[in-house]
């Protein structure tokens, strides 16, 4: 699928780094990346760093739903704007 | 050079990206559709917006660094520009990658391209 990795020269390049610009876009990037088992030090450092900023958001999004219950809807709101 | 895609641009993105965009065909559209995602500031409230959006949460989507552009535009080509090296990630993210790489990856791309569109932002 990632013809990135077939040829994975150096570890100095990954998927993410030489993936091309009409191959990939914002919406397909994250998962390309982490379906890359031969992440750089960069895109590794980057990619480990993200997972932690997901998992810390996703606990405050839980959070927050969970007090909204009562109250209604108010996510919805602020993200559609 | 951008014909048939679509691109989101955050406030922090200079004037200069956004026509460059536009003159070479790109079009513009909501953050939620748009292909491509630019910001410069990941401060910026509209940017902070989508790192805490669910896409964002779930993989959805990537922001990237508008710095890509200036970089397309010295070469006149999207060929040689990686655009995963230009991945703008949380500002907390950010640091904790500079602490472990001491970078961030288009702070090292191509130094002399780059160099001069980071001090212009
Ligand atoms: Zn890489």
């Amino acid at each position: 699928e990632i013809a990135a990795e077939e040829h994975a020269l150096s570890h100095s390049r990954c998927a993410g780094c030489v993936l091309p610009f009409d191959k990939v876009t914002s919406r397909t990037f994250a998962s390309l990346q982490s379906s890359c088992h031969h992440s750089c030090d960069m895109h590794k450092a980057l990619q480990e760093a993200t997972d932690r900023f997901r998992t810390r958001h996703c606990s405050l999004l839980l959070k927050r739903e969970n007090r909204n219950v009562t109250v209604g809807p108010t996510e919805q709101n602020s993200e559609e704007s | 050079m951008f014909r048939n895609k679509s691109a989101w641009f955050s406030s922090s993105v200079p004037e200069a990206g956004h026509d460059f965009w536009i003159h070479n065909g790109g079009s513009t559209a909501g953050w939620r559709t748009a292909d491509y995602l630019f910001s410069v500031d990941a401060t910026c409230p509209d940017t902070l917006r989508i790192y805490e959006s669910r896409d964002y949460l779930r993989k959805k989507v990537t922001v990237f660094q508008s710095l890509f552009l200036s970089a397309c535009e010295k070469r006149q080509s999207v060929k040689s520009v990686y655009i995963g090296h230009y991945v703008l990630p949380p500002a907390s993210v950010q640091d904790e990658v500079r602490n472990v790489v001491g970078r961030l990856i288009w702070e090292c791309e191509d130094e002399q391209s780059v160099a001069q569109g980071c001090h212009e932002t």
